[in-house]
């Protein structure tokens, strides 16, 4: 039997969660399969876009498909709590740490499985920046801010710093900042950078990990999946966990080149490095989002998320 | 070879048998795809995969400024802001060679600064020229080409509802979008001014019209004539976004109407109605078209098609293919169903020649102007034909020198894409 | 055939008033928003409650753009062979039947989908999709019904409406 899977993404196709992904691992399942699992892959979006990954995998519309965690909040409350601040791994860590057989992987794996969905693999695409087109050190400067935000998380983040969280379109966000629809955007920095930001922008800050990270993942149609050879699944899973490590190193290797990038754009860019001063006032400054994320969540996973 | 490898083509032939029995074009892209897929998936999986996809393409803010600037056109026409505008160029054109019909066409550009639609534009200056236009003998054939003909600017000038649809399908900035129709906006306005100014008979201007007087004339007028304007600059300094600009719009030519006392509201709700029915219906298109969009990439036939095309026609020849396949499509096909077949594929054929996706924007959006006047499907010779009783073919004559020249601006806009590019990348 | 005209009739004018009264509120709510962030004040709720309000007036809009004759057709082959008209009228009818109940069956399916496994909108409003998705099956319903009508009448409606496109 030999199956055809789909495989979609969106965003840029340039991004490295991308360019560093899909290609190794349908080379890699292709070659295991001996040809057996033959793909079609469909990069940008023209297929599934971001926000309707969470049910068109569920679905069948498509058989893979590149996700947020985040987008599956409408589905699975608890995923929301890797946009919050209790997440203070480095993405170092997060290559051990969020791999099958790890508790963090498992529980979330567990809760996609009760959606409809298989969790091939997970991974860091750094820690969010925000992009402002005012000065930005202090969580201070955030307030009365409009920015523009990606998720639920992210907005409530942005609601405790006293920022008015603004919702539009990624295609819209460029002459926004640039005509000051809003004053400023947080999100993914090799997004922010494909997307040019830093053309109308003036400052960045690249809070390393002290306003969370982004988490995002390849997940299958479970169905798809379970109705595939068990030796076959184990070759998905396994090409997908070796393409994940690759991809994630490189993620690692080249963040600062990202952030480099924007400083030589003429962009003022704040680097809170984890220890300092400057990190511990952002960290303070959502003491009570932490507090209340605490309180959301279930107990376990919090313990999960909090302990090294 | 597989069914598998077939199913998009028999997606494709499926949809334009439909098509021709007049099946609603909607349900023939719905029904086409799904009828296709249906053939190499089981029945649970198309079914779940067509109401995934048609949610998908519902759920587009973007769209919302579609029934927005619908609704500001049928507005306009309710309050008769077509008879203000064409009395204000009359005015200004005064006694020059074929005043008339150069009043005409300003009034088109003007109008189509406001509407997001060409039929609207057509049918609201054409109610109140086209009559004019006849008694002082300019002939079916002018008076009607003159008016069909203007009424296409009302898709390139800003707001224009295809390139809303055309931002949604490609991602692309609708603002930048919009300010990027402006210039090729007035060179075809100039282009249609100097072509009805040089049409003969070289009619003389009948009346003389004071300066006080014009000057009176525009001011009274001035509520309608600021709203191009205003919304320009709404959307060039970017204030506000495109659908935002739309409901500003709605509510000023609300608020205009009731001051003038022109708009009853008895009138609100005939623009409503009008507006809420041509929403039902090119929205049931976006959704379906999507759908069958969808499907064919999929399948990816788009991506075979743009392949065989590039790899045989490069650059010039490209373009020249994809003019002439705009034209057979606007033969038979109106504007939104052709953007949504034609986009995937053409899309990428644009990107290999080197158009920027702002520039190939403009570019679909004249070959849309084409088949609103081409017969024998032209919905803008339907609109005339509907309110003046003009021949189809009579009228078809009479736009004939338009489509030369918005053939010619096709190329032009291929050759020099700064005249696209200019004023949006200024917007900093 | 005209008792049931008569049954339908009114059902399909309320969805079309219901689709008036959604596409008329939409400019209302959008323009308050674009002042209120004008004044740095923006809201979280208008962006995601305009786009549903225009999902739900887009899809009940059907009914009436159907009874109005504002679907478009290709008539080439009608005005070709004029006595061929009342075949294609009859074929257009029932295809567009047929799709109302596609439309009606996968929308119920995509409500209770959502329904069953508690989907909410992934955004700071939360807003439990299947309420929303009820425009798909309802609008297939008035596509349905207004269908049956033009059915008993026989023919399909010529355009009273400007198409303004
Ligand atoms: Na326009
Ligand atoms: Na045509």
């Amino acid at each position: 039997d030999s199956y055809r899977l789909s495989l979609s993404t969106w965003g840029s196709p340039k991004h490295p969660q991308v360019s560093h992904f899909v290609p190794e691992f349908t080379k890699l399942v292709g070659e295991r399969s001996d040809g057996r699992i033959k793909f079609r892959t469909f990069e940008g979006g023209e297929m599934v876009k971001q926000q309707f990954v969470p049910t068109a995998v569920p679905q069948g519309t498509v058989d893979i498909s590149l996700t947020t965690l985040d987008n599956w909040s409408g589905r699975t409350s608890d995923v929301t709590i890797l946009t919050t601040p209790l997440w203070t791994r480095s993405m170092k860590d997060t290559l051990g740490a969020l791999k099958p057989g790890q508790p963090i992987y498992d529980y979330f794996d567990k809760k996609l499985r009760e959606q409809g969905a298989i969790l091939l693999c997970a991974f860091d695409i750094g820690p969010p920046v925000l992009s402002t087109s005012f000065p930005i050190e202090h969580p201070s400067d955030l307030a009365g801010k409009k920015i523009r935000v990606y998720s639920k998380g992210a907005g409530q983040m942005m609601q405790a710093l006293k920022a008015a969280p603004t919702t539009m379109s990624v295609g819209e966000v460029y002459s926004a900042l640039q005509r000051g629809t809003v004053d400023g955007a947080i999100g993914g920095l090799q997004g922010a950078v494909g997307l040019k930001h830093f053309e109308v922008t003036k400052y960045m800050l690249a809070p390393m990990g002290a306003l969370g990270t982004l988490i995002h993942a390849y997940v299958m149609n479970k169905d798809k999946f379970e109705s595939m050879p068990e030796d076959l699944q184990k070759i998905v899973m396994e090409s997908a966990a070796k393409a994940r490590d690759a991809m994630q190193g490189y993620i690692i290797d080249k963040y600062g080149d990202f952030v480099d990038q924007v400083r030589k754009h003429g962009n003022t860019v704040t680097v809170l490095e984890a220890g300092t001063p400057g990190y511990d006032e952002w960290r303070n400054a959502l003491q009570g989002v932490n507090d209340e994320a605490r309180r959301t969540y279930p107990k376990e996973l919090v313990e999960l998320i909090e302990t090294k | 070879m597989d069914l598998i490898d077939w199913a998009g083509y028999i997606s494709i032939a499926l949809l334009f048998l439909m098509m021709l029995l007049a099946v609603p074009i909607f349900v023939s892209m719905g029904l086409a795809a799904f009828a296709a897929a249906l053939l190499i998936d089981d029945f649970q999986l198309v079914a779940r995969t067509f109401i995934q996809t048609v949610w998908q393409g519902a759920s587009i803010f973007e769209l919302v400024a579609l029934p927005l600037f619908i609704l500001t056109g049928t507005i306009m026409q309710q309050t008769d802001a077509g008879r203000d505008l064409f009395a204000v160029t009359k005015a200004w054109a005064g006694s020059i060679s074929n005043s008339l019909g150069v009043a005409t066409i300003v009034a088109c550009g003007i109008f189509a600064a406001i509407s997001g639609s060409s039929i609207a534009t057509a049918a609201t200056v054409g109610l109140v020229a086209i009559p004019l236009l006849l008694e002082e003998g300019y002939g079916k054939t002018r008076a009607g080409g003159f008016v069909a003909g203007g009424g296409t600017l009302g898709i390139v000038i800003p707001p224009s509802i295809p390139l809303i649809l055309y931002g949604v399908l490609t991602e692309t900035s609708i603002g930048q979008l919009f300010i990027a129709g402006v210039v090729p906006g007035i060179i075809m306005l100039t282009a249609f001014t100097l072509v009805v100014y040089f049409s003969r008979p070289q009619i003389k201007g009948t009346q003389d019209v004071s300066w006080s007087e014009c000057l009176s004339l525009t001011l009274r007028c001035s509520g309608v004539l600021a709203l191009p304007i205003i919304i320009i600059v709404a959307i060039y300094t970017g204030i506000f976004t495109p659908t935002e600009v739309g409901a500003l719009s709605v509510i000023y030519l609300l608020i205009l109407g009731l001051a003038q006392q022109r708009l009853t509201f008895g009138k609100f709700v005939a623009a409503l109605r009008t507006a809420t029915a041509t929403t039902g219906m090119l929205f049931m298109l976006i959704v379906f078209g999507q759908y069958f969009a969808h499907f064919l990439t999929f399948e990816q036939v788009p991506q075979s098609i743009a392949h065989a095309i590039t790899d045989n026609a490069t650059g010039v020849w490209a373009i020249t293919l994809m003019i002439l396949a705009y034209l057979v499509l606007g033969t038979f096909l109106e504007s939104a169903a052709m953007l949504l077949i034609s986009i995937p594929i053409f899309a990428p054929v644009a990107a290999a020649a080197g158009m920027d996706p702002l520039v190939f924007g403009i570019f679909a959006v004249i070959a849309m102007e084409i088949a609103q006047i081409s017969p024998p499907v032209g919905v803008n010779l339907f609109t005339i034909h509907g309110i003046s009783g003009i021949g189809l073919w009579t009228l078809a004559r009479g736009v004939i020198p338009f489509i030369l020249i918005q053939i010619c601006m096709l190329y032009i806009v291929y050759f020099f894409p700064e005249i696209v590019l200019w004023l949006p990348h200024s917007m900093k | 055939m005209r008792g049931l005209i008569q049954v339908l009739q009114p059902m399909c004018r309320f969805m079309s008033i219901v689709s008036i009264i959604l596409l008329g509120l939409l400019a209302f709510p959008i323009a308050y928003d674009a002042t209120m962030r004008a004044f740095g004040k923006p809201t979280i709720w208008v962006f995601e409650t305009t786009l549903y309000l225009f999902i739900a007036g887009g899809f009940l809009a059907n009914t009436l753009a159907m009874s109005s004759g504002a679907h478009f057709r290709v008539m080439i082959l009608a005005q070709a062979f004029p006595s061929l008209k009342p075949a294609l009228d009859w074929l257009a009818l029932i295809l567009t039947l047929l799709f109302s109940i596609l439309l009606i069956g996968t929308g119920s399916y995509f409500v209770w989908y959502s329904w069953s496994n508690d989907i909410l909108s992934a955004t700071l409003l939360e807003v439990p999709l299947w309420i929303p998705q009820l425009a798909i099956p309802i609008g297939g319903v008035g596509l349905f019904l207004q269908t049956l009508i033009h059915i008993c009448e026989g023919k399909m409606p010529e355009g009273k409406e400007v198409i303004m496109e």
